[in-house]
């Protein structure tokens, strides 16, 4: 058989965790498998064990063959050799993947000295080549930039001409798009498919979303627990799973599922913005904005609505002031220009009295709950202290908050490092609940967890929004998510609001190309085969 | 642009650090005429130099007819010697910048070595040795260990001169052979302190995720080292700037130790005499050297650092 890559019986042991056991696969010469799995499934172990990048405390057992010889045997110079020349790799996070103090001609340059005998102006020339070659226009200019120079998708690019400089026989992707833009997403997935086809390159994906690989992949190797508990055809995987683990992931997926009947109540306005914008001075020092008087427009003057009890969603990509918006919903922030009116009258976050009235008003769910909770707090702590601006006599017990998020109120006495992802973001919800607030904010509240807790999240929140009556704020960049459980909908790009209006209008008949192409850049699964199909 | 806001707030701190050691040297409470002119001297004599001095006027007035000859004519006349303090540190200021240099040179190339032979071999013998190292060189006061160093490479051994300097007219190796063990002296702390932020530092950059995509690649390890080193070397590179001037500090008491007629030997001793125009003029000289260190160390930060440039 023309395996390009065997891997047999692989196990990973870091002290006492079994990350990876006995994983076997194999992947032919130009052929395209991912790999599946939530975090811990052993998906990126495995993938770092072909290249050997495993830090010291692993303990690896089994073969992994490459065209015929096993990795895990190599001497450390045939390991160099190996490294970047046979088998090379693109990471998940671009922004801190690419060497930060030196252009990218040099960091182009330095893998070409390293494996071939290329001249300085050789280097130089393959280097605009390969640039070329991954989308870049103007190359030659893209030389002489650093990395944070560069936008997201071009960074990621600059890390794909790297990975594909010395033509690899099999490429690595652990992740590739999972920190960029939807469109972006789409545009990175798509130049690593047409590489791999039109070079004979063996790729293998790592990924948590199945709906993107089944667009492209040969064949999926679903991972649990370390185990491979599916692997097939994608058309096999992913239309008739056999493995229970498959078609509760599949299950989990959010899609735009247009909820209800779609008749949403015509309720009064809680929060709105008349003209709201907000601007940042460019000079990062006091001294330079005396002559540096340019500005960052992150939100345009902007109106919207928030209608009681309703769910809104403001979907946009990084970078289009969604955030910047939230801040100024709740008062974190104030706004260059404008009003926030609650209830019709203006908010007052500055002064003490006002600050106190919001905060049992309008609450925040924040996106990573690891960073949002106190480490050194249990979590009776983190809910006592939310409950500090209500009058002892309204205060909850945190016990009744836990109960509210379906949490075990055994867990009152834990640290949030001793809970799971999904655990410390119910946490995280039940502390914004504490005041009971009529408006929630949720900031992108599922996008650090993986896609079978995310789907528990979602359940959490649409349940506590009809129970409590609550008007539900959910920012995204998923319109998986938005399309799930909002009842209107608002796109932003740029700093600018494109188009409002009720869910499931704008999703299926939206009135701007941003977000047609928005809708049209989320990965289809199987149903979107088509457009991988042939090269663009 | 930003090199001139940097230049410019340099110069800020020059003149404020001058005003303010201007007036400090003057709120002794001892008027130097009566240092120079005895403590049995009349009144009349002693407001007569006052007045020849001008030490009788407002100390602002003082500081100004002060700053305004700075330009033209250098620093003034000692009260005590008559002698010109220009001269005086002419004489002295070379010897101290090469004895501090020395020692810069060696704690930036001994603490770099350290730094990264702990850092790859973390909390594996080279790490230990390196951290054992490092204690006894903070612990161990540099003065003591120049007396050590004296009396066995100098005097036991007979490697290197003991005491004193041997001036550059006999050739460059043996002048700087002179220099080596006081620089040394000063050094050892440094390296100590240095190299453990070296470390530190190059710990956090191997655990970076663009390390990992360095050995993803098959980069040789000698262009790995260049791609970690220019990451690591920003927080260094600002303590190394901060220890050169604190270094002037340590010459103080080596250039006792060892007998050397430097700048921080000329700062005692007008110290011990009252003698204002020469202490303001070397404290001057130090905070111009510490302002110089710091303006250089942003600019190399910046050099070394593209995300700080524009």
């Amino acid at each position: 058989m023309d395996a390009l890559l065997q891997i047999e019986d692989l196990d990973v042991r870091f002290g006492t965790f079994h990350a990876v056991r006995g994983v076997s696969l194999h992947l032919a010469r130009g052929e395209k498998l991912a790999i599946i799995g939530e975090s811990g499934s052993g998906k990126s172990v495995t993938a770092l064990s072909v290249m050997r990048l495993l830090d010291g405390a692993a303990r690896t057992a089994g073969r992994i063959l490459l065209q015929g010889e096993d990795v895990l045997s190599l001497s450390a110079s045939a390991l160099r050799q190996m490294r970047g020349r046979r088998v090379a790799m693109v990471f998940q996070d671009p922004m801190t993947s690419l060497n930060p103090v030196f252009p990218v001609g040099r960091q182009i340059g330095d893998v070409l000295a390293a494996h071939t005998d290329l001249s300085g102006a050789a280097r130089r020339g393959r280097a605009i080549d390969l640039l070329a070659q991954v989308g870049i226009r103007e190359a030659e200019r893209c030389l002489t930039l650093y990395p944070h120079e560069l936008s997201g998708g071009m960074r990621q690019r600059v890390m794909i001409a790297l990975a594909i400089a010395c033509d690899p026989a099999l490429l690595i992707a652990d992740e590739p798009t999972t920190a960029l833009d939807v469109t972006v997403q789409e545009q990175i997935t798509r130049l690593l498919v047409d590489l791999c086809r039109a070079r004979g390159i063996g790729l293998l994906f790592i990924s948590h979303n199945l709906d993107l690989v089944g667009e492209f992949a040969d064949r999926i190797a679903v991972m649990h627990e370390g185990r491979i508990v599916e692997m097939g055809e994608a058309a096999q995987v992913m239309g008739a799973p056999r493995a229970e683990y498959t078609r509760k992931l599949l299950a989990a997926i959010p899609r735009i599922g247009l909820p209800g009947e779609g008749r949403i109540p015509d309720t009064p306005v809680v929060l709105e913005t008349r003209a709201v914008s907000r601007a940042y001075p460019r000079a990062r020092s006091a001294v330079a904005r005396l002559w540096d008087r340019r500005q960052v427009q992150a939100l345009r003057p902007s109106d919207l609505q928030v209608h009681a009890g309703q769910v809104l969603g403001i979907v946009g990509e990084s970078g289009s002031g969604k955030s910047t918006l939230a801040r100024l919903l709740i008062g974190l922030d104030l706004p260059t220009s404008g009003t926030v009116l609650l209830q019709g009258a203006p908010l007052k976050p500055r002064d003490r009295a006002g600050r106190r009235a919001l905060s049992r008003r309008i609450q925040l769910v924040f996106q990573g709950s690891q960073a949002s909770l106190n480490p050194r707090k249990t979590i009776r702590r983190a809910l006592s202290e939310a409950m500090q601006a209500l009058p002892r006599a309204e205060r909850r017990s945190p016990g009744a908050l836990m109960e509210l998020v379906r949490l075990d109120p055994a867990l009152l006495d834990r640290y949030p490092h001793q809970l799971s992802g999904g655990q410390r973001q119910r946490v995280g919800i039940a502390r914004a609940l504490a005041t009971s607030p009529d408006i929630l904010i949720a900031d992108e509240p599922t996008s650090a967890l993986d896609v079978s807790v995310q789907k528990e999240i979602i359940e959490l929140l649409q349940a506590l929004q009809r129970d409590l009556g609550m008007t539900l704020i959910v920012i995204s960049h998923d319109l998986g998510l938005i399309g799930t459980i909002c009842d209107r909908v608002l796109v932003m790009r740029a700093g600018a609001i494109v188009e409002t209006g009720e869910a499931r209008q704008v999703l299926t008949h939206p009135a701007t190309d941003y977000t047609r192409a928005l809708l049209a850049s989320l990965p289809k699964g199987l149903a979107g085969r088509a457009r991988f199909a042939s090269p663009a | 642009m930003p090199v001139l806001t940097r230049l410019a707030s340099a110069l800020m701190v020059l003149f404020v650090v001058s005003a303010m050691i201007f007036a400090l040297t003057r709120l002794g409470g001892v008027s130097p005429a009566r240092l120079v002119l005895g403590a049995d001297a009349p009144a009349e004599s002693l407001a007569a130099f006052e007045a020849e001095h001008g030490l009788d006027r407002p100390i602002a007035v003082q500081y100004l007819a002060w700053l305004r000859a700075l330009p033209a004519e250098g620093f003034a006349r000692s009260y005590v010697t008559g002698q010109s303090v220009n001269q005086r540190l002419a004489e002295t200021l070379p010897l101290t910048l090469e004895l501090v240099t020395l020692a810069f040179v060696l704690a930036v190339v001994g603490s770099v070595a350290l730094g990264s032979a702990s850092a790859y071999g973390e909390n594996r013998w080279p790490d230990h040795a390196v951290r054992i190292l490092a204690m006894a060189a903070l612990s161990v006061p540099g003065f003591w260990l120049g007396l050590l160093l004296m009396r066995l490479v100098g005097v036991q051994l007979g490697w290197l001169p003991p005491v004193g300097v041997i001036p550059w007219a006999r050739g460059v190796w043996p002048h700087l052979s002179s220099l080596l063990l006081p620089a040394l002296a000063i050094a050892i702390y440094y390296i100590g302190a240095m190299s453990r932020l070296m470390r530190a530092s190059l710990i956090d950059v191997l655990g970076q995720d663009y390390t990992r995509t360095g050995v993803a690649l098959g980069l040789p390890a000698r262009t790995r080292y260049v791609y970690t080193l220019r990451n690591a070397l920003p927080p260094f590179v600002s303590m190394a700037a901060m220890s050169y001037g604190y270094m002037f500090g340590w010459a103080v008491i080596v250039e006792m130790v060892f007998n050397l007629p430097g700048l921080a030997n000329a700062l005692l001793t007008a110290i011990f005499q009252r003698d204002y125009p020469m202490i303001q003029a070397i404290v001057l000289l130090i905070t111009l050297v510490f302002v110089l260190a710091s303006t250089a160390a942003d600019l190399i930060q910046r050099a070394l650092n593209p995300r700080l440039a524009t």
